[in-house]
């Protein structure tokens, strides 16, 4: 049962088309496990189509339909089948993506898709956290696939920015509660946490830092370095 | 390039044009039943009636996210993309999870968000699409929304009800495309401000839709 959801505001600028993209995927990829949510940002796409018809409207060229008939019919005549069967079939997935599938359950597909993107290589933070740089096309936000062993402890750290993780599988708590599949958890500077894995299984998760994570205590002092080099 | 054209949503200054525009009165349905002929059969006379509806709301919607920096023919071209889509995807809309209107507004609003992406150098990096992140409304989850007028009434009637404050925040982050912190960069208000003023006036408006 999901218990952490994406605050309305946050589900407004989704919906809106404002959040950047990086938030937008994680905002996805929790919508891919919660129903609840999925229907929040159709209620919220419904108010969009309410107050479209509000709009004043805006005269448009005279001969504006026929030149947009025209440039239908000079489209490849893939139109009329595209219009009737269903989504295109999906691209091949990677070697990485089909086994991280096959380990961890069906992935978002815009997991799948960044997976796929670009073969990068898993780093070890510590003994028990692992990281993998996604690209998503854009430069604002670093985002990655994080994995925590069963029963790992992640180092206390602070945040230097907002970090927003969806889990994918697996669970892990902290001093604030607990955190399983499809979970949308937000950080925030000053959130100090130490995540801990659940004992009987890995727990996978997408993250999306504005800032990379502090680390705070001992290992911080060791570790740091070496996040701020893998930040770059 | 353009002047700013002053925008009013007939919620926020015109009531008296909203009641005698015979637009806003053909019932939800009747948009609905068009958007599926086009999508059975390629039924140009439907898909005209669509683009003479939604073709100048979609111009208008466009113009208040962007009223200086592009010329009105780009306007125009961003209107064609978005019918153009609602001719290639009709054979997918499902009326039972979305009203035409929800439809065409997400597809106006991926139409943006495509035109961005184009302009970011970042964008081409990947092969992830729009749709892959924002999905066309009708294909995301197992919904049954049976929007009915009487709903779309409703949210009508509850906009021009919102106190002004509220109203002004709403339209900038729904029509005008702007995220809570440009609108509070905007109207010189805490963010704070802004984010509690968009959950009143949210809350108002999904209580009415079940």
């Amino acid at each position: 049962m999901i218990q952490h959801h994406p605050d309305d505001n946050l589900l407004v600028e989704f919906a809106n088309g404002t959040l950047d993209t990086a938030q937008a995927i994680a905002v996805n990829t929790h919508l891919h496990f919660c129903t609840k949510c999925q229907q929040n940002v159709q209620r919220i796409e419904q108010i969009g189509g309410v107050m479209l018809a509000t709009l004043e409207p805006q005269p448009l060229a005279e001969d504006s339909f026929d030149k947009l008939m025209d440039s239908l019919e000079a489209l490849p005549a893939t139109t009329a089948k595209k219009a009737l069967s269903p989504k295109p079939q999906r691209s091949e997935n990677s070697k990485e993506a089909e086994e991280l599938s096959k380990q961890y359950g069906p992935l978002p597909t815009v997991v799948t898709k960044m997976i796929n993107n670009r073969s990068l290589k898993w780093r070890h933070v510590n003994s028990s956290l692992e990281t993998r740089p996604l690209v998503a096309g854009q430069q604002i936000h670093q985002v990655s696939l994080q994995k925590i062993n069963a029963g790992g402890i992640v180092p206390e750290h602070d945040h230097r920015g907002t970090e927003m993780t969806v889990i994918l599988k697996g669970s892990f708590s902290d001093k604030q509660g607990i955190y399983q599949e499809g979970d949308f958890v937000v950080k925030q500077p000053g959130d100090i946490h130490q995540p801990i894995s659940a004992s009987n299984i890995d727990c996978l998760c997408l993250s999306v830092e504005s800032a990379p994570v502090k680390l705070t205590g001992f290992w911080g002092r060791i570790l740091n370095p070496f996040i701020k080099h893998y930040a770059a | 390039m353009h002047k700013a054209v002053e925008l009013k949503p007939h919620y926020l200054h015109n009531k008296a044009s909203m009641e005698s525009d015979t637009s806003t009165k053909k019932p939800t349905s009747f948009w609905n039943e068009h958007l599926i002929k086009v999508g059975k059969s390629q039924d140009r006379r439907s898909f005209k009636a669509l683009y003479e509806h939604f073709g100048p709301l979609l111009k208008s919607y466009f113009m208040s996210k962007f009223p200086n920096q592009y010329s009105l023919q780009m306007m125009d071209e961003l209107v064609q993309e978005t019918m153009i889509k609602v001719w290639q995807k009709a054979g997918s809309y499902d009326q039972s999870k979305a009203a035409a209107s929800t439809w065409v507004f997400t597809l106006a609003r991926n139409t943006r968000i495509d035109m961005l992406r184009r302009q970011n150098k970042y964008a081409n990096t990947t092969s992830i699409e729009t749709e892959d992140i924002w999905e066309d409304s009708t294909e995301n989850g197992p919904y049954h929304m049976l929007q009915s007028h009487r709903q779309a009434d409703d949210i009508r009637e509850s906009l021009e009800k919102l106190p002004e404050e509220q109203a002004l925040v709403i339209r900038k982050v729904y029509m005008e495309s702007k995220s809570h912190s440009e609108v509070a960069e905007e109207l010189n208000l805490p963010l704070g401000t802004v984010k509690s003023r968009v959950r009143l006036a949210q809350n108002k408006l999904q209580s009415l839709i079940q």
